[in-house]
Order: C-alpha cells, then structure tokens, then sequence
C-alpha cells in the first residue's frame, strides 16, 4: 500500500475526472517519425509503454500544426495540420484511454527554433539567432499571427476529433508564443509589441481561439515561470508571472510551470542542478494563479518530494518526464512501496542531445526506449536456463547480470575489488555535479541483485588459475572487466614509473599530492582534476589534443569547462608529457616549446585500454564467452548499460 | 582597445587558424544594436592574409553588417574585459554571466565553412542546441 496520498488522490482537468495527481509531460519528441510527420509503428510501440505508465493525464508529444512547417522543430516530428495524419492519432488517444488515463494532444508550434527544413523560422521581430544550430528569423505580419491561430485552432479540433480529450499549447522555451512574450526577441511596435499586455496578445488571442471552438475540452498551455534570458534583455520573473495571470485570465485550465530556454545561458534540468531547485517557480504559480490548476516537475525526480509538495498545496499536479523515461514503471513502483527498485533518472541529458544530433532518442539508462517495437528488446523467459559467471560488476557486467536473472538464469557476479560499480563508483564519488545521481545506478543494481538472487563473489581476482577452480560450472562466461589507463603508453617517457594511475587515485588506492598535474583532459582526467582541487590541491591539467572534454556528453561539455575555469586549474592544450622528474612534468607544446610544471604527483588519466586479456585466456575453458561495456573498447557508462542489457535479453 | 584586441587575437592564433580570409566578427555595444540604423563605430575582427586583425569599423544594423558573428556587449564589459590577464577567458565568463551576447548572423554550415568552429566551441557556445 502506498503513502503518497497526496500524488494517488484523484483529481480532475476541466470535466474530465483523473485518477491520480500525475501527468506524463510532453517528453516524446522522439525522432521515430517520418520525415513528411507521419507516425510510425516504433511510436506507436513507445507509446503504449507511455499509456501503461499510470499517470492520470497523458500528454502525447508535440505536433506542429502548419503545412509550411514552419513550427516543426525536430528532424522526425508529428504534424497534425492534415485529417491524413489522423489514423495514428487516434491509436493513441485509444491506447491511452484503455489504460484509464486522460489524454491530452500537444501542439507544438517552434517559433524561434523551428523551420528545420527551410532555410528561415517565424519571429515576433527579426532578433538573430544566439545559436548557430538555428535557423535565422522572418518577422511575422498580422495575417502571419490570424493565419497561425487558424491552424493551431484546426489542429485542435483535430486532436479532439482523434478521440483526444483535451490539447495543450506551447508557450514556453523560446517556442512561438514565448518569443512574442519576451522583451528578448518581441520588438515590435504594432499592438503585438511593446507592453507585457501587448506582448502577451497573440498567446490570449490563441487560447481564446481554442477555446471558442472546443468550449468543453480542457485547454493546457506551457508558460516559462523563469526564461533565464533576463540577463539578455529577456523578461524578468515579474514579467514571466505576469503572462501567466493572462492565461489564467484567458480561461486555461491548466498551466504547465517550466524553466528555461533553448538559448538560456544557464541550467535549467541538466545533473548540476538540484532537485526541487525550480519549486518556487511553482510556488509563485499557485499564488499568482489562485483559480487554475498549476502542474509542475522540471527537475524533480522524486515521487516523495513530489508528494511533499503536493501536500503542502505548491502545486497540483506533478508533471513528469525524464523519470518516466528512465523507469516507465516509477508509479507503479511508488505505488507499490517498492521505490527502491526505481531507476533513476540520472540527468546524463544523452535523450536531448540526441535529438538535437537529428537522432532518435534514447535514455542511459533504459535501454529498451525506443526499441519497444523490437521483441527482442524484451526481457522474456530464457528458453534454456543456464549458469552463468560474469567478470565485473562494473555498470555493463550488472545490467548483464540482472537482465538475465530476470529471465531465469543462475548467475554470480565475480569483482576483483569490494564493492558493486566498477569504476563508476570512483567517478560517481568524485562528480562536482551531483553525485547522488551516478551513486542512484550503483544502489540500483546493489537492490535489485539482491532480490534478482544474484550471487555476488568480491574479492576474487578472475585469471586462468581462477578459471580452472570453476571449470565446468559455468555455462556462459560474460567478460565485463571494463577499462584500465594504459600505462604502458608512457613506457618511452623517462620518469614514468613516477606516474600515478588516475584511476587508483580516483578510488582512494594511491593518494595524491598537493600539486598534481593530471595528464589527459577527458572525462576521467577532469573529474579527478575538479575534484583534487575542490579539495584543495593545485593541480594543472595537460591535454594532447586542442580542446579538452573531447569523451565528453556534448550538453555536459561546457559544464566541465566551466568548472575548470571557475576552480582555476590551468590547461595545456595541445601538449604532451615529455619527462617526469621529482620536480614535477615536463611537457611540450604544438610548436616545441617546453615548460615544466612543478608537481609532487603526476597522474596518468588517459589513454584508456580495454581489459580484454580474459577473452584470450578463457577461450577454451568455457562453452559460450562473450563480453560487454569497457571490455570490448572504452567508452562510458551509456555503453556499457545498453551492452549489457542488449546481451542480457539475448543469451 | 584595437591594440588590446590585436593582441588577444595573436595570443589565441591557434583559436583563428581556419577561419578563412575576410571572414568577420563584429563587437557592438548593446545600445548600439539594432536592425537597421544610422551607423556607428564598432571594432572588427577579420581574417587577414596575415592572420586575424582587430580593425575599426561602422555599424548600420545587423541586416546590413556582413560580418558572420555579432558580439553584443553590456556597458564596459569589453574594456573591462581587455584589462585582464586572460581577456577571452573573461569574455567567455560574461557570455555565461549575461554580460555579452553573441548574435549569429550565419547558418550552422556556414560558420563551420568559415572556420568558427574551434573559437565557439572554446568559448562553449554549443555548435548544437543546448537543453541544458
Ligand atoms: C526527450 C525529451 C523530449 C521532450 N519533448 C517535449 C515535447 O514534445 N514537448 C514539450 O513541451 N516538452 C518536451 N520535453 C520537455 C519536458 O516535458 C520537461 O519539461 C523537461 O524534460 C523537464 O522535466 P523533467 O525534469 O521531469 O525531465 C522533452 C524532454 C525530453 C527529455
Ligand atoms: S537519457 Fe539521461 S537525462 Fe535523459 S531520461 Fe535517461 S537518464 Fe534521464
């Protein structure tokens, strides 16, 4: 039985009853789709798993809602300005109401960032671009912004016509309507521009078309409660609490709260903010808007919190997207008390970085997202059970070993150090963003090996002789025994038994000095470089190629050069180790120039070499060898997640 | 300050090696900054045969301008800036902290052509969106 009463009480949108206080966001712009807006059987699949995640109001993803396609913002986006389109929607609407919930029908009509097929987008006033990923503005005329509220009010009846029960409008992100909201980008000097109430017209003027035409069905728009483009002229908190008293007056039903835009020169849901961080957005919303329904969930992953709040009358519905990509089954679980076997979002941020690559999305760390059209992405009872050894209990050799105790096989577990993670636990311990986050994955396989019945062995160093005690026991060997420097790369460099591997410091096996130099600034290097000097060390980072971060997610890039920057490490670039002596590194540069940076230690943080030694030694003492993660080739914890599950549902 | 930016630009030569001949960056005032007006002095950085050169020049609006890039800044945040001991590193803090602004007065695929590339990326201007 469940303690959230707050989140499982039942509510209501407009006429239509809910079952619970929770709605899946618009957190489906996916890439599945055709290129012409068609929706394909991959959504279709997807979204079934949405329909069944037992959210009370479903949101399905953001349509565009003009032939030109001048408000479609992603590679493979839905349009919905054309009954042709229809067919699909409707499935949805269906798979949504036979799983109980209310269903709700985006329209999502970009604006500033959209036109990703021609060569221009739509703009209150011609205010460039501040990203290169963009296309450049065309300011709209007043037939323009009649013509635009005419499609957005045919797409919503077409919505409702699909069997939707209500559509939300978008208003936020930098998106059309928020573009004419904002001081930053809205220059006009007709009645359109100029005051908050001028520029709050043309959204008025939308909600009220829709309104008129489909008085009965609940009508949701998305406002920004912070743009975070204050700095740039954009508008104020005051001014963004202003707009939403405008909806509110406009006769919404609901207003979704949210934080930032595209071109926001801060976080707004990255890993480096911490949950709750945006709750006085929403606070702010149910005191300014005292007569409409407020929901709300940017970066707040947690159902307890959300229920806290809910509670204490912040908000009243929690709006919910990136843990419901992480974990469909999260409401389930919390329902069930079972909250612990949740897997948590992380905020790696990898689904949005893919689909501003043109991509798919996907999620670290549910590996079957968007491959839910695919069977054999399911975890199905293995036809033959087997007994199974797997080397590793890093992050791929555990998603390995729970997947395939799920579908029957007896598997151990054998790590050559303590503790679960691998490596992963000296990275997650040492992140500046939040390591609470990387530290949830580690708990996740710590819970769920333990009621999966896998049996770990720790301390147990896998080698021949190793192999020979078990032989015979095992069917299947899975070879998960990551990553390791290559300090043999440095072999030529005089000195180089002086270096420290960066990876024993990361753990806590070797300590290091107060003046490090760390060599290698990717991922590795930086955050035990960010680290090493949070504590307090000097410490100077040294990086072949011309920029650092290059193994770096690319929406976490900035945050690591950042912090760098923030914490005063210095950076050579372009630069290599020369000699290692007990005065320090001696480096150099692109054009020969050398500099010796005084250190007492010298840390090795790159290159990095697959541990794949076992693969030889264990070929013929074992039926069936196969191997997953870091140990085929170093890559990260996405690999080796997705690895490790995609053999689990396999062998 | 034309002194101060040449400098910059031969500190950071590494940061302007691909950029191809003629190729521009302008630096404007925020008050200055409008579609169209009368014009007024700016400060140019254009490739050069010689390499990257900080020149002076006039400013009628960025639909006017033929520069790839416009760099919008706050009230004395250039000449504070250029006071430093690592003034790009100082530009790139008063991009994040709202102190200058960059306007992109070219496509994507043009900026890569022209050779920005490295200098937004070290800036940290995501070359793609950035939900963030
Ligand atoms: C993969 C992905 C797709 C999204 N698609 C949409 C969308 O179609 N419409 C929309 O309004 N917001 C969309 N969002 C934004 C989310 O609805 C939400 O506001 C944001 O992710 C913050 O909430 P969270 O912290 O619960 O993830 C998307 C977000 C992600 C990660
Ligand atoms: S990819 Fe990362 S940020 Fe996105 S939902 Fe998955 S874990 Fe969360």
């Amino acid at each position: 039985m469940t303690e959230l009463k707050h989140l499982f009480k039942p509510g209501r949108l407009g006429r239509y009853a809910t079952r619970n206080m929770i709605k899946y966001g618009a957190c489906c712009v996916s890439n599945y789709n055709t290129r012409d807006g068609f929706i394909t059987p991959r959504e279709l699949a997807r979204v079934r798993v949405i329909a069944g995640t037992g959210c009370g109001i479903i949101t399905n993803q953001g349509a565009y809602p003009d032939p030109k396609g001048e408000g479609k913002s992603y590679f493979r986006q839905i349009a919905l300005f054309d009954d042709k389109f229809l067919p699909q929607f409707e499935m949805i609407a269906r798979y949504i109401h036979d799983a109980g919930s209310v269903a709700i029908q985006q329209i999502l009509h970009a604006g500033r960032y959209g036109g990703i097929d021609l060569g221009y987008c739509m703009q209150p006033s011609v205010v460039p671009q501040t990203l290169p990923h963009f296309r450049p503005p065309r300011e709209m005329s007043k037939d323009d912004i009649r013509r635009c509220i005419g499609e957005h009010v045919d797409a919503a009846k077409r919505a409702i016509k699909a069997g939707f029960d209500g559509v939300e409008v978008t208003s936020f992100m930098g998106y059309l309507l928020a573009s004419f909201n904002s001081r930053f980008t809205n220059q006009r000097t007709d009645e359109y521009g100029g005051s908050v109430e001028n520029r709050g017209r043309f959204m008025r003027e939308l909600i009220d078309g829709v309104k008129q035409a489909l008085p009965e069905h609940p009508l949701i728009v998305r406002l920004n409660g912070a743009e975070l483009m204050d700095q740039w002229g954009g508008n104020t908190e005051d001014e963004c609490f202003e707009l939403m008293e405008q909806a509110a007056r406009a006769g919404v039903d609901q207003i979704s709260v949210t934080v930032g835009w595209q071109e926001a020169p801060e976080s707004s849901i990255g890993r480096d903010v911490a949950p709750g961080h945006w709750n006085y957005l929403a606070i702010r919303a149910k005191k300014t808007c005292p007569g409409t329904q407020i929901a709300f969930g940017n970066r707040l992953p947690d159902p307890d919190m959300a229920d806290e709040c809910i509670g204490r009358g912040e908000f009243d519905v929690w709006e919910v997207c990136r843990p419901l990509l992480a974990d469909p089954q999260l409401i389930h679980k919390a329902a069930e008390g079972r909250l612990d076997e949740v897997r948590r979002c992380i905020g790696s941020l990898n689904c949005l970085s893919r689909l501003f690559r043109d991509l798919p999305y996907s999620c670290t760390m549910n590996p079957a997202l968007g491959h839910e059209v695919e069977p054999e992405y399911a975890i199905t009872p293995a036809a033959v059970k087997k007994k199974i050894m797997v080397i590793g209990a890093g992050p791929a050799g555990m998603e390995y070993a729970i997947t395939a105790a799920k579908r029957g096989h007896a598997v151990t577990v054998y790590e050559k150090h303590d503790r679960i993670g691998g490596n992963l636990y000296a990275y997650a311990s040492r992140d500046l963003a939040r390591p609470d986050d990387l530290m949830s994955v580690v708990r996740h396989y710590e819970v769920m090996a333990k009621k999966l019945g896998v049996e770990m062995k720790f301390n147990t160093e896998a080698n021949a002789k190793f192999m020979r005690s078990v032989l015979h026991q095992y069917d299947v060997c899975i070879v998960a025994s990551g990553a390791r420097i290559d300090m043999e790369a440095y072999a030529g460099i005089e000195g180089h038994e002086r270096l420290l591997d960066a990876l024993a410091v990361a753990h806590g096996r070797v300590p290091a000095g107060m003046r490090v130099v760390v060599i290698g600034g990717g991922k590795i290097g930086l955050v035990l470089a960010e680290s090493l000097r949070k504590s307090g060390a000097e410490v100077t980072i040294v990086e072949r190629e011309k920029r650092i971060a290059g193994d770096v997610m690319p929406t976490f890039k900035w945050r690591h050069t950042t912090w760098v920057e923030e914490l005063g490490i210095p950076v050579h670039t372009s630069s290599r180790l020369k000699r290692v002596t007990a005065e320090g590194a001696l480096i150099v540069d692109a054009k020969g120039k050398e500099t010796l940076l005084p250190a007492d230690s010298v840390i090795a943080a790159g290159p990095r070499k697959a541990n794949q030694e076992l693969f030889t030694e264990f070929e013929w003492m074992v039926d069936e060898l196969h191997g997953c993660g870091d140990a085929l080739m170093p890559r990260g914890i996405d690999a080796a997640i997705h690895e490790g599950y995609r053999l689990g549902v396999r062998i | 300050m034309l002194a101060q930016c040449q400098q910059l630009l031969d500190r950071h030569a590494d940061l302007f090696a691909e950029i191809e001949e003629s190729a521009s960056l302008a630096i404007v005032p925020r008050a200055r900054v409008a579609a169209l007006c009368r014009p007024v002095p700016m400060i140019v950085w254009v490739r050069e045969p010689e390499g990257m050169a900080a020149r002076a020049g006039e400013f009628g609006g960025f639909k006017a301008l033929s520069s790839d890039l416009l760099l919008v800044t706050n009230d004395g945040t250039l000449e504070a800036a250029l006071e430093r001991d690592e003034p790009l590193a100082e530009i790139k803090r008063q991009l994040r902290a709202g102190g200058m602004l960059f306007m992109v007065l070219r496509r994507k695929d043009e900026l890569r052509e022209h050779g920005w590339e490295d200098f937004l990326e070290w800036l940290g201007m995501p070359f793609v969106g950035s939900c963030r």
